[in-house]
């Protein structure tokens, strides 16, 4: 090495540039791997919550587990499980054998686990993975580390298909009750069907018949209408009779209006005779009232005066303002 | 002057035009208060004549006149003549508003203070008022509110010296008589019945004769009530007033009815039916029908 370094400078102080790559390899390699592990959750606080189903079929260890879409931790573990040990609230309705699934949820997640939440096993798309997905109840107590949750399987496919395939049984045996109503012989479908060729049979003669009743009113028709001719010829006479009367009352009948506009005139001039006088009356009327009144008045003064004058004033009481007289047995 | 006229001619025909020429010397101005009295005389002889609608009329125009006058106490008496006229035909709300009309016009003119004189021609209106108000009210059932009104009428006619005071005294009775008031009544009907025969009002008299025998009725003193009905049957035929006159008989039919003459009750209660029809006395002919179909059973 001496050698080299003497020779080329580029040996030169190379155990120390040796090792100061080495040393900083190594800090590489470890902040890397800090990096990776606080960015995979690995050594983050974790607790367990689990749940029975009669058959582990679909449900992996490893599988992951949502909540809202988001990854809160994965199916641990799957044991078998004797139901008769588990405390029935727990046991979902379940007996015997069956499956005990337990979840590893990120302990920072349980507090956004409401107590009543369900756990589901469903697929992620349509073709894609299945997961355990938590669809969040409505208590506001959170889930507990070790706690029992509730799980319900989403149906498949296969789901599916069964109950079409019952509900298309059904609607087989309806039809092939339907085709032997039909087929029956002495049902009422044949029947009928018999019935309308019957019918349709009796439509042919019907036909016939009203050709030959056709034929007959072509003939009646004639008939007919050499009558109508002979009455027409029997109306044109009337007519001709009832226009000669006609002329007779036309010759009458302007001699009566004339008689009749003469009588209307007459009528209008004493309307308007009784116009002007009642115009007359009205002008008049109000001044022959007044007049009246001043008659009246004056006569009223004579007489005032006559009574005052003597003679007259000694035989007449002069007149006194006095109430009405009111009996003490009611007034009216 | 025409030639041949003679002096006692000239004379003769001198005196004939000053007779002539005195009325007109002596016409009436045509002033309120002479056609206040005027219209309140017509009034009365309207009335008198049950021509009611008129006798409004002309009292309501004497109203106008009298206030166009001043004359408070005048308006006054015409207000109560209005009532009156409203009374008779049967409009028995506008009567009792012209009643309260006069008693505001009243207290208006004593808050405003009056001379002596004018006060006793109000009070003397006022008793006229009160009075009908208390027969009004007496006529309606309230006999309670009727006696308060009687006794402010009294004492409106005794500030007033008033000669009315015998038909008071008879509505007092009246009010005492319904109130059970027996011994009261017949005081207050002895009394008014001196009252009035002092002042000569003979409707007024027979008036309190038929009290005294309505109070003798109601005491079970048959004999004595029939005995004062014939009294105040025989002043009321002279003065021929219809529903007074079916007013004693049936009295007189409820007494022989009560002493089980039954004869003699039938015929008066018939007598009674046909004199309450004759005069348009609907309460009269309803008590007589009612009594005669007792008596058929």
């Amino acid at each position: 090495m001496a050698f080299y370094s003497q020779t080329d400078r580029r040996f030169r102080g190379l155990e120390l540039k040796v090792g100061l790559f080495a040393v900083l390899s190594i800090a590489a390699m470890v902040a890397l791997m800090a990096y990776v592990i606080k960015r995979s959750d690995l050594f983050s606080p974790s607790s367990s919550v689990y749940f029975f189903v009669k058959s582990g079929e679909g449900v992996k260890v490893g599988m992951p587990v949502k909540l809202s879409g988001f990854s809160i931790g994965s199916v641990l573990q799957q044991d078998l499980w004797d139901m008769s040990k588990v405390e029935k609230r727990h046991s979902a309705g379940l007996s015997g054998l069956a499956v005990k699934v337990t979840l590893d949820i990120k302990t920072r997640y349980l507090e956004w686990i409401p107590m009543d939440s369900n756990a589901f096993l469903r697929k992620e798309n349509v073709i894609g993975d299945q997961i355990i997905e938590f669809i969040p109840g409505v208590s506001h107590v959170s889930l507990k580390p070790d706690e029992y949750v509730k799980f319900e399987k989403e149906k498949t496919l296969n789901d599916y298909f069964e109950m079409i395939s019952e509900e298309v049984k059904k609607v087989q045996e309806e039809a092939a009750k339907t085709m032997q109503y039909i087929n029956d012989p002495n049902g009422e479908v044949r029947k009928a069907f018999e019935n309308l060729h019957d019918f349709t049979r009796g439509l042919v003669e019907t036909r016939e018949k009203i050709d030959q009743s056709f034929i007959t009113m072509d003939k009646t028709v004639l008939n007919v209408n050499e009558q109508v001719m002979q009455m027409s010829q029997k109306t044109q006479k009337a007519i001709e009779d009832l226009n000669k009367a006609l002329n007779t009352t036309n010759d009458a009948l302007p001699k009566t209006f004339r008689k009749i506009e003469e009588s209307i005139d007459s009528i209008s001039n004493v309307v308007a005779e009784m116009k002007k006088l009642t115009e007359s009356l009205t002008t008049d009327l109000p001044e022959i009232v007044e007049t009246g009144v001043d008659v009246s008045r004056d006569a009223d003064q004579v007489m005032e005066s006559l009574k005052k004058t003597w003679p007259v004033s000694s035989n007449i009481k002069p007149p006194k303002s006095a109430p009405l007289e009111v009996d003490s047995y009611g007034a009216r | 002057m025409a030639p041949g006229n003679s002096m006692p001619s000239r004379w003769l025909t001198a005196v004939v035009a000053l007779l002539l020429a005195s009325p007109w010397a002596a016409m009436a101005d045509d002033n309120p208060g002479q056609n206040a009295l005027k219209y309140n005389v017509r009034g009365a002889s309207a009335s008198s004549r049950d021509n009611h609608p008129r006798a409004l009329r002309l009292h309501e125009m004497a109203l106008k006149a009298r206030l166009a006058a001043d004359d408070i106490s005048g308006a006054i008496m015409e207000l109560h003549n209005i009532s009156v006229d409203h009374l008779r035909m049967n409009n028995l709300d506008a009567s009792q508003s012209s009643l309260s009309n006069a008693m505001e016009l009243y207290e208006e003119e004593a808050r405003m203070g009056m001379g002596r004189e004018k006060e006793k021609a109000m009070q003397e209106a006022m008793a006229h008022v009160t009075t009908l108000k208390a027969i009004i009210l007496l006529d309606n059932g309230s006999h309670e509110e009727a006696g308060k009104w009687a006794e402010r009428a009294m004492v409106y006619c005794q500030k007033s010296g008033c000669i009315d005071k015998g038909r008071i005294m008879n509505v007092r009775g009246r009010v005492a008589l319904a109130a059970d008031a027996h011994d009261t009544a017949e005081t207050l009907a002895n009394g008014a019945m001196a009252e009035n025969r002092k002042n000569k009002n003979q409707v007024e008299t027979a008036n309190s004769i038929r009290l005294l025998a309505e109070t003798a009725e109601a005491r079970g003193e048959r004999e004595k009530a029939n005995e004062q009905y014939q009294k105040a049957l025989v002043i009321d035929r002279e003065e021929k007033l219809g529903n007074k006159i079916a007013m004693d008989l049936l009295g007189l039919a409820r007494g022989y009815a009560a002493m089980k003459d039954i004869e003699s009750a039938e015929l008066f209660a018939k007598r009674a039916l046909i004199v309450s029809n004759a005069a348009d006395y609907p309460t009269g002919a309803r008590s007589a029908s009612e009594l005669l179909e007792k008596l058929r059973q």
